[in-house]
């Protein structure tokens, strides 16, 4: 998948000196679409991502024009991609503004109708931004059932599991990685569910047990290791007890905090390949317990989270 | 001392854990296996440097598997200021530690004291210095020293020596030999792990063939299960450096390993080896990879400089490593820190190439070819040093 932009935190930076034809990269070159598109047919990726502007800044009324603005600058350059004929194999996927007051707005909704209406088969929607569940499962009720919905940026495990009940397919984040980087080990156990009786769940059903998942994530944060810290010096156990990755097989914590500690970059290296490992083993849990996300939401949060205000005091610590 | 000397013989005659087999010969050079309590070593061997217990961007596996190394190197004293020897004693020794289970190596400490500590003071006891890390205050004496590499539980030890550079002279030199070699009857006496741990003295003297061949003398009466030759690759002249090689090549017993201490250049490890010695490390190919720099056939390789970005050969043609197979130039240059596992396996197929002509029959022509394509480029040719070095070898240029 290619993307026009390389992700930062510093969102400003990517959409601070945007004109109406080109847009930035990395804060230092301006591309314009065609030269975009004709770097993505050389490298020939499987996605490509339509230029986007990412709106975040300032608040209320200027927010919503500047939105507005952004909205149709993207849909301008959807269009002017569609239109190549060069396609190939790639699949196109107009970025659409996601954001809080994006939706709320009847202007916004226009536009991505617009998007919608444009589209041709191979397109896939990709969304950016909105976090609550109830806000994306209203934003997907107005798009076609049958396109694929892609999401950019989304990090935490809690993140993802919201954004599976939302109806997001496709997930992109350097989560796991930023946090090898920074020394941070994420911990997830598999999951055992009991399995209950199935019982006739009519859609309303859903939409409602849904909610109530949702709003229990929120209040919920992934559990994760600082291998930084003292406590692992000595420590011989594994990172997460029955994980099957590299790292875990073959070295302890107090390998890792020792690697940490002298600086070797095979301490990203090494939580790198367990982090990602562990994503991928969440994703495997996700399909096989596709029957029963509510057991395993529930069974999830009980094993694998912490309350958000635990977190928060233990990173407060850490400061 | 000459009883305490015949004490120390009589104890030492127990089997080491090592044992040394010449498969094939060229004049001096020779091919052989090296067998560890962690398996077969093949020599001539170049160790990879694991300073603190991990190679720098390689993992263990990769090592293993990538590269097939048989012995990488570990160094004590970084190892011994962090994690500590406790916390390795806990984590039942190095080779679990960093998951590898395959042969390790570790240094006395003696060279890093000189090299990043501060020294405070040396006499007959030990060195006291100070960390590099965090300026604390430590004895290692040779008691120490094998204390240490026993809880850390490599396969092959050196001795604590006392070190001066090549390019020291006057009575130093001699007085530092001396203390090498009593060092080395406190090693042996402190050595706890006889059985399963290999016990290696290192050859001292400077440059000076006389009191080299003294060295050599005393230390083989020890019967070790074999001999560094340390305190070159300091800046001395290229001459004297291969021609002390050559000094201690000549005495130290056909039947046991040679290891020369710091010994990375591409051309050097082929002048020892074909000089007859076995065993090398360095930390200069997984140095130069940081700064982007590789090996090739034709000499170094500056990674980093414009003109490999549109080229989309490989490193090397004829290299069947991983990053060869699979990598460009112009991909390296602009992700700029170049994969690692090439360059070790560059300098590790250097060594190798060396060991198959041997026994293959066609050393001579594998070492002409090698130095001449690898100053190639090179405006002055070939260096006399090597031309002489190679004469000694039987090998005209």
């Amino acid at each position: 998948m290619l993307t026009p932009f390389a992700y930062s935190m510093d969102k400003e930076k990517m959409s601070g000196f945007n004109d109406d034809v080109h847009f930035q990269v990395n804060n230092r070159h301006k591309v314009n679409v065609q030269k975009y598109f004709d770097f993505a047919v050389q490298n020939q990726p499987d996605f490509i991502v339509s230029p986007c502007e990412q709106v975040t800044f300032t608040s209320g009324k200027q927010k919503r024009k500047r939105s507005q603005k952004a909205a149709l600058k993207n849909f301008i350059n959807f269009q002017k991609i569609v239109k190549q004929e060069d396609k190939n194999q790639m699949l196109l996927m107009p970025i659409l503004l996601g954001d809080k007051d994006g939706l709320d707005n009847y202007e916004m909704r226009q536009i991505q109708q617009r998007f919608i209406d444009e589209d041709e088969d191979k397109s896939l929607y990709y969304q950016v931004q909105p976090a609550a569940y109830s806000e994306m499962k209203q934003f997907f009720n107005t798009m076609p059932k049958e396109k694929i919905r892609a999401h950019h940026g989304m990090g935490t495990p809690v993140d993802v599991l919201n954004g599976i009940i939302s109806g997001i397919d496709l997930f992109e984040s350097d989560y796991p990685l930023t946090m090898a980087e920074r020394g941070i080990a994420i911990l997830i156990e598999d999951v055992k569910i009991q399995r209950k009786e199935e019982s006739q769940q009519g859609e309303d059903r859903d939409d409602y047990l849904f909610l109530e998942m949702s709003k229990m994530m929120q209040k919920k944060d992934q559990r994760t290791l600082v291998l930084s810290k003292e406590e692992n010096k000595t420590s011989e156990e594994k990172l997460v007890k029955e994980c099957e990755c590299y790292t875990c097989k073959n070295y302890n914590r107090g390998y890792l905090y020792h690697l940490l500690e002298v600086k070797e970059m095979n301490a990203n290296i090494l939580i790198a390949i367990h982090n990602v490992h562990q994503y991928h083993r969440m994703f495997e849990n996700i399909r096989e317990n596709f029957d029963d996300l509510e057991g395993y939401f529930k069974e999830y949060v009980k094993v694998n989270c912490v309350d958000i205000e635990e977190s928060q005091l233990v990173s407060n610590e850490n400061a | 001392m000459e009883s305490g000397n015949q004490q120390i013989e009589s104890q030492n005659n127990q089997q080491p854990p090592l044992m040394f087999k010449v498969l094939k010969r060229f004049n001096r050079c020779r091919a052989a296996v090296v067998t560890l309590p962690h398996g077969d070593v093949r020599t001539p061997v170049y160790m990879p440097v694991g300073t603190k217990g991990a190679m720098k961007g390689l993992l263990s596996e990769n090592m293993a598997e990538l590269i097939d190394c048989d012995i990488m190197l570990s160094n004590t004293y970084h190892l011994f200021l962090k994690p500590g020897e406790d916390i390795m004693e806990q984590m039942g020794g190095l080779h679990k530690f960093m998951g590898w289970n395959r042969n390790i190596l570790t240094d006395s400490g003696g060279f890093q004291i000189v090299s990043l500590g501060e020294l405070n003071s040396l006499d007959e006891n030990g060195v006291s210095f100070k960390s590099h890390i965090d300026g604390k205050e430590f004895l290692l004496t040779p008691e120490r020293s094998m204390e240490i590499q026993n809880k850390i539980g490599s396969d092959i030890m050196m001795a604590l020596d006392d070190v001066v550079t090549p390019t020291t002279s006057g009575p130093r030199v001699m007085e530092a030999m001396e203390r090498s070699v009593r060092w080395l009857d406190r090693c042996i006496q402190a050595h706890k792990n006889p059985d399963r741990q290999n016990l290696f003295g290192i050859i001292q003297g400077g440059v000076d063939d006389e009191l080299r061949k003294i060295c050599c003398e005393m230390m083989t009466k020890r019967n070790l299960p074999g001999y560094a030759i340390g305190g070159l690759a300091g800046g001395e002249d290229k001459e004297d450096f291969w021609r002390t090689v050559k000094v201690c090549t000549d005495l130290l017993p056909d039947d046991k390993p040679r290891y020369v201490m710091g010994i990375g250049y591409a051309e050097d490890l082929m002048v020892c080896s074909l000089l007859g010695a076995d065993m090398f490390d360095c930390v200069f190919a997984t140095r130069t990879a940081r700064f982007g720099s590789a090996f090739s056939k034709y000499g170094m390789i500056k990674l980093r400089k414009n003109e490999y970005a549109d080229d989309f050969g490989p490193i090397s043609e004829e290299c069947q490593c991983y990053t060869c197979q699979n990598y460009t130039r112009s991909y390296l240059q602009k992700t700029f820190r170049a994969d690692q596992s090439c360059l070790h396996l560059i300098s590790l197929h250097n060594v190798q190439g060396l060991r198959n002509s041997v026994l293959n029959d066609t050393a001579e022509q594998y070492a002409r070819d090698f130095f001449i394509n690898y100053y190639r480029d090179d405006k002055n040719g070939i260096p006399v040093w090597i031309k002489n070095a190679l004469k000694e070898c039987k090998i005209e240029l």
